[in-house]
């Protein structure tokens, strides 16, 4: 079964703590990226594989290049089905973007078109790799600071036809909708709303900041926003339990205080259940 | 698979050292309308400024969110490389730093999905610019290749294996720890500080070095005469003990004699103690 309740995403600056044991029955899982533990030797792989003593893993990867019209990389996911195997877990995910064309890489999620020819091409590679990881492929709602002219349609219809043309599942990043909304200019529950919650196998939470222009960026560098929060709670009071996860990357503070935060994150995400179990 | 030109003009747009405006896409728009006429591929276009843009592509994009996207590319590069070569980075200075990391992005980019990978394209791309036009000087040059040699040894995916339990023969090849590599300098970068402030200049000598990575996952170094550096060289090019040790003496015009073989045998049996030298491959006649 899945992990359900508040992960955190697992950075090298977490492992001295999580090794002494400081996470133990505070987190309900752990998510790594395996582009920073395969296809490498050295201390981190089997520190990683102390710390997965102690917690389920789950995984989400940055560089399947899920939107590019290159071919998918051979020798990246044979690496990756290998780590998959190792650490077993229930779905890996990857994002809704592309992060380059004709071999080039930029290590930047940069956004899709939406329209119709490039949800195939994305269902058609989640497919791929599928098949290739012998793993559910779920795909990650991205942070998008540019928006490709008139689309064909809005973001929410093209993330619902790819997952259509896939039969895929989604990872909802209730931040990424919100710094969204903020920067194009919707109503984030209004999106939310037309996401179909039972395709949704997990959720990401993050801190954003703000910019000089007032634009909104997501560095994952903050604590999460309360607005945040309050859109976390939304989705679990309508979907159920979910593995949610807190990613902190930029301005990390002490391993205490981050715990903190699952433990805010947690309530959060316990009175959702129960407003839920209440309503039913 | 389907090929859509606006993915790869949004990427060329973000790799070009000048920042978009509207100006300057209607520019590229009006460029790229005069180069549909021309049947060109540009598809395997090394160089991003060189790429002509769909014109219908450009007319949908906001230079303001292209800049954020730029300014996002550039510092996660200039961040990776900063923080994999930080002596080498500090040691250029902030502004040279920047304009070649945006020079590798214009020309190069990466080709890795392995971020900690990104320093050493970058090494390898601009190693032969920076002799070539003097943008860093030589002991820079090795300072570069030698902070990037350390984070290949130390993340190689190889290194660990096993004894292969054959014992050294004269005749056979022989099999090393997969994360071992020589190295050579004209300065001794491997004994400066580590602190990215220390400004000390590095001993100007010859330097050869083995580098591999020991069973507690550190680095370690061994300084090697220029002998025991060309002998190592031949033996993990995959020569036989006998072909790298005549290799050697014929390069010095010197015949194999039993003083040679006994440094051989000296220097090969302390590579074994380290772990370094794992054997004779284990298909080698026993």
């Amino acid at each position: 079964m899945p992990p359900t309740g508040i992960g955190l995403a697992l950075r090298t600056a977490f492992f001295d703590a999580l090794e002494r044991g400081e996470g133990d029955g505070r987190l309900a899982f752990v998510e790594v990226a395996p582009e920073n533990y395969m296809h490498r030797g050295g201390t981190l792989p089997r520190r990683l594989a102390r710390v997965a003593e102690r917690f389920p893993v789950l995984t989400h990867g940055l560089m399947m290049n899920l939107g590019s019209t290159d071919p998918l990389d051979r020798d990246y996911l044979t690496e990756l089905a290998a780590f998959l195997r190792r650490y077993a877990p229930p779905w890996h995910s990857d994002h809704l973007s592309y992060s380059g064309v004709d071999g080039v890489l930029l290590h930047e999620l940069l956004p899709l078109p939406w329209d119709p020819g490039t949800a195939q091409r994305v269902a058609e590679r989640v497919l791929r790799a599928q098949d290739a990881l012998d793993c559910t492929v779920a795909i990650e709602n991205i942070s998008a600071y540019l928006r490709w002219g008139e689309p064909y349609y809005a973001e929410t219809d093209f993330i619902l036809d790819v997952l259509r043309r896939c039969d895929g599942t989604l990872l909802l990043d209730v931040n990424n909708v919100l710094v969204n909304a903020e920067n194009h200019g919707f109503d984030p529950y209004a999106w939310l709303a037309e996401i179909p919650l039972e395709r949704v196998v997990q959720i990401h939470v993050a801190g954003h900041e703000r910019c000089g222009d007032g634009s909104v960026l997501d560095t994952h560098g903050a604590d999460v926003s309360d607005e945040v929060a309050a859109l976390l709670g939304w989705v679990i009071e309508r979907a159920g339990p979910r593995p949610v996860l807190l990613e902190r990357d930029a301005n990390v503070p002490p391993f205490a205080v981050l715990l903190e935060e699952i433990e805010r994150l947690d309530a959060v995400y316990r009175a959702a259940l129960e407003r839920r179990s209440t309503a039913s | 698979m389907t090929d859509d030109p606006r993915l790869r003009a949004l990427q060329a747009l973000l790799r070009r050292t000048e920042a978009p405006t509207t100006a300057t896409l209607a520019t590229d728009e009006r460029r790229s309308t005069e180069a549909a006429a021309t049947p060109d591929d540009h598809r395997s276009t090394e160089t991003a400024a060189a790429t002509p843009l769909d014109p219908a592509v450009l007319a949908g994009l906001a230079p303001a969110g292209i800049r954020r996207y730029r300014r996002l590319v550039v510092q996660r590069l200039r961040h990776t490389i900063r923080d994999f070569l930080p002596r080498t980075a500090a040691r250029l200075g902030s502004r040279v730093f920047r304009d070649e990391v945006v020079a590798f992005l214009e020309a190069h980019a990466s080709r890795t999905p392995y971020l900690r990978d990104l320093p050493n394209e970058f090494v390898a791309w601009a190693l032969p610019r920076w002799r070539a036009r003097a943008i860093a000087a030589p002991d820079l040059v090795d300072l570069a290749h030698y902070e990037a040699l350390e984070l290949a040894v130390l993340n190689d995916p190889r290194g660990g294996e096993a004894p292969t339990g054959r014992a050294l023969r004269l005749d056979a090849a022989l099999v090393f720890d997969g994360s071992t590599r020589l190295a050579r300098y004209d300065h001794a970068v491997h004994r400066l500080p580590r602190d990215p402030a220390d400004r000390t200049p590095p001993q100007p000598e010859p330097t050869f070095l083995l580098a591999y990575r020991d069973a507690a996952d550190g680095l370690q170094l061994q300084e090697l005469s220029a002998w025991a550096h060309r002998l190592l060289g031949a033996l993990l090019g995959g020569a036989t003990v006998t072909a790298a040790l005549h290799e050697v003496c014929d390069r010095r015009g010197n015949a194999l004699d039993e003083r040679q073989l006994a440094k051989a045998a000296e220097l090969l049996a302390d590579l074994a103690q380290r772990g370094v030298l794992l054997g004779a491959p284990s298909d080698a006649c026993p």
